[in-house]
């Protein structure tokens, strides 16, 4: 090989060396081809005692040449193959280097912005200091883009180092901050250090985007030990005069850039300063705050909070592990005090058997309608029993909601497998043992509230889209043979567009017995929809019995494999193919 | 707004290389750049659209995206700092249409960039942020053969940096 830049493989060269060796277009020479023919002729009748022998050893011999030639190919192509591994390499890091390194700096930024961002918009300031420690390049472009500086977080274990978060606040220049603290509830200083790092960021308050608290139980969090949630508490305790101090700067703070509040207790909060959760009660207004999540916390009395809090427009509400606050008119009376709220998420996990219908049953409540609620999204644990959740669902009533999610969980990440074991449906017969149906029939009925049917109100009387979602922690899949649920569709009569989406491998059983059914005009199956053919034929009957049909428009089937989507991070989505409606019989049929 | 007799009208362009292309208005507008240069042009349908920029190998992948998505909505504007939700997501056909070799693939995107092509750019984009997301310098480095330059100073201010950001 020559040097220098235009160096190249002698091919000419090795050209003539192949010709050489393929001696006159047979690679094998003449001689072995003659003898090769010759040994084809003999048939079983030519052999005698005679030529026995010697066609034998002909023949040997003239395999043994081969067997060596066959060796000798196999180990010039074995010592050629890392070469040529390395060539496409090359050439591959060679184009990639070129080619990013011609791209313009406002491209790279916005590459890297990608590259940075987490799925809520922020920036993973891990990522951005990772990619400014490749090169000199690539550091200069981070660190002369604000945007990589605007995401604030306080560790609950190590400390933000405070040249650090002046670094980042500098650098971040006008750019508006997401501040995302972390407190140990185990840890005694971890108060002080929250207390010590709001010092710092409230200086930069207008440029508040979002504030993103988060209560840890840290090293005892999967503890079971009382003493030691004792000592949780006590530390808790221990905080109060932190945290008047911390809601008294806070109540005050002027926050004209707050878009999105999200306060997180693990469980329900030990102490009652923790109950008051910082900014809800705030007297200065939040012209931008237009979203909130509360996980664990419901406020005891909604007319304490802030107007500016009452008037947001989406509200996500997740009560996983709420024995304290398992309170349904509670809940009640607080999702009925937002006014213009367009999205509602509700999340409802580990509910406190016994104490559901506290307050007595929901005929002594009062329903709360929410006029303004669009979107409504329900998710409910397998934990929770059907009567808990009927206590919300039958006393909410959402006249003008369009679009309705509904989230069936099978269990929690951290559920005790014993503690599962009751509630999972198992069949002695089953020849899949140990295994049990995950059983959503009456969750699924309880979670459209009581009462509604084709032409008589209900909770969701104009609700056109209904999503079902069914999933488990992957971690328990492994538990379930099949998964069970009912679609009560006349509970959403003026629906249609119904989607159901599951990336769960077991088989899924739908009861549909709706009379009847609403006008459905597009069913989509985001799933392994294969399973699910025969309800879709079904549904089609059903249909068609009902004179529906004729506006029937579509199936819509997509497969789906989130999980996969995750690991490879591709980012690539999958492919719909669309069932037009004089086909889906066939297509039922179709791989049965 | 586009008329009728736009959407019949056929654009001519010219390559670096000079290929000429003859493309429905359509599609061509797809590209804010030749849309701009049509409308300071005017009627005159025989005068052709330089493109110095690109080469027609790129032009032709370029303009087989704009084919796929000539009905699509026009873009949004800039979206502002109030909303910053971002997807790494790229659509099926988009993600077909991307798996091209590394060079070509930087071609694109320098491409889109040039005739403000804001989707296919993001496209393009998004596919190299697949490739740097969740590795390390080291790595990055070795992908793209890139040197590290930082004198020892600077390495240990940014491992100083890293410490922290390692220990989280």
């Amino acid at each position: 090989m020559e040097g220098g830049s235009n160096a190249r493989i002698h091919i000419d060269r090795t050209i003539e060396a192949a010709e050489l060796w393929r001696a006159g277009n047979d690679a094998l020479g003449e001689f072995w081809r003659e003898e090769l023919a010759d040994l084809s002729k003999y048939t079983f009748a030519d052999v005698t005692e005679a030529n026995a022998k010697q066609l034998t050893r002909r023949s040997k011999s003239i395999s043994l040449d081969v067997e060596s030639i066959v060796e000798t190919l196999d180990a010039l192509r074995d010592l050629l193959s890392s070469d040529i591994a390395m060539i496409r390499s090359s050439n591959t890091t060679i184009s990639l280097m070129c080619g990013l390194a011609t791209l313009p700096d406002e491209l790279f930024g916005v590459i890297f912005l990608y590259a940075c961002e987490g799925e809520s918009g922020e920036v993973d300031l891990v990522a951005a200091i990772r990619l400014s420690r490749v090169c000199r390049r690539f550091r200069d472009l981070v660190q002369s883009n604000p945007r990589f500086w605007t995401t604030i977080t306080m560790n609950p274990h190590s400390t933000f180092p405070s040249d650090l978060l002046s670094l980042c606040l500098s650098r971040s220049k006008d750019s508006l901050l997401d501040i995302t603290p972390y407190l140990d509830v185990t840890v005694q200083k971890s108060m002080q250090r929250f207390a010590e790092f709001l010092d710092i960021v409230t200086l930069h308050c207008h440029r508040w985007r979002s504030f993103n608290l988060t209560y840890h139980e840290g090293v005892y969090s999967d503890s079971e030990s009382e003493a030691e949630s004792e000592a949780s508490a006590e530390t808790a305790r221990s905080w109060t005069s932190d945290i008047k101090r911390i809601h008294s700067l806070v109540t005050q703070l002027q926050l004209p850039n707050l878009q999105e509040l999200r306060i997180m207790y693990p469980g329900p909060a030990y102490t009652d300063d923790l109950q008051v959760v910082p900014f809800l009660s705030s007297k200065m207004p939040f012209p931008k705050l237009h979203s909130a999540t509360l996980q664990n916390y419901i406020p005891i009395d909604p007319s304490n909070v802030s107007a500016s809090f009452l008037t947001i427009s989406s509200l996500d509400l997740r009560l996983v592990d709420n024995e304290l606050f398992w309170e349904p008119p509670r809940l009640l009376r607080f999702i009925g005090a937002f006014t213009l709220l367009r999205e509602l998420a509700l999340t409802l996990g580990s509910g406190s058997p016994g104490n559901w219908d506290q307050g007595g049953g929901d005929s002594q409540k009062q329903k709360v309608t929410l006029t303004t609620i669009r979107t409504f999204r329900l998710t409910i644990f397998q934990e929770v029993m059907p009567p808990e959740v009927s206590a919300v669902t039958s006393n909410l009533l959402f006249p003008n909601c369009i679009e309705l999610e509904l989230h069936f969980v099978g269990f929690h990440e951290d559920c005790e497998y014993d503690d599962m074991q009751e509630l999972i449906d198992s069949d002695s017969d089953s020849d899949v043992e140990d295994r049990g149906t995950l059983n959503f029939r009456d969750l699924a009925h309880a979670a459209l509230g009581r009462g509604g049917s084709i032409g008589a109100g209900g909770p969701f009387p104009n609700a056109e889209s209904l999503c079902v979602r069914i999933s488990t922690p992957e971690k328990w899949e492994w538990l379930f043979k099949d998964v069970m649920i009912s679609l009560p569709l006349e509970k959403v009569p003026s629906l249609r567009s119904l989607t159901l989406r599951s990336d769960l491998k077991v088989y899924i059983n739908i009861e549909t017995h709706s009379t009847p059914y609403p006008a459905l005009r597009t069913i989509r199956l985001e799933t392994r929809y294969k399973h699910l053919k025969e309800w879709a034929g079904h549904v089609a009957r059903k249909l068609d019995e009902e004179g529906e049909w004729q506006a029937f428009e579509k199936f819509v089937v997509q497969r789906v494999d989130g999980r996969a989507r995750e690991r490879d991070n591709s980012g690539f989505v999958s492919t719909d193919r669309i069932i037009a409606k004089n086909t889906v019989l066939g297509w039922v049929k179709e791989g049965r | 707004m586009s008329t009728t007799e736009d959407k019949t009208r056929k654009v001519k362009l010219v390559t670096s290389d000079n290929e000429e292309f003859e493309v429905d208005w359509e599609v061509a507008t797809r590209s804010v750049l030749i849309k701009h240069m049509l409308e300071d042009i005017g009627e005159s349908e025989e005068q052709a659209i330089p493109l110095p920029n690109v080469t027609a190998n790129v032009l032709k992948k370029v303009l087989e995206w704009c084919e796929h998505h000539r009905k699509d909505p026009e873009p949004a504007p800039e979206s502002s700092d109030d909303n910053r939700k971002r997807t790494l997501e790229i659509g099926d056909w988009d993600a077909k249409f991307i798996q091209v070799d590394q060079e070509m693939l930087f071609e694109i995107i320098l491409a889109a960039n040039y005739l403000d092509i804001k989707a296919l750019l993001d496209v393009g984009c998004k596919t190299v942020a697949n490739m740097i997301k969740g590795k390390q310098p080291e790595e990055i480095r070795k992908m793209f053969n890139i040197v590290n330059d930082f004198t020892p100073e600077e390495e240990a201010q940014i491992k100083k940096e890293n410490e922290w950001a390692e220990d989280r």
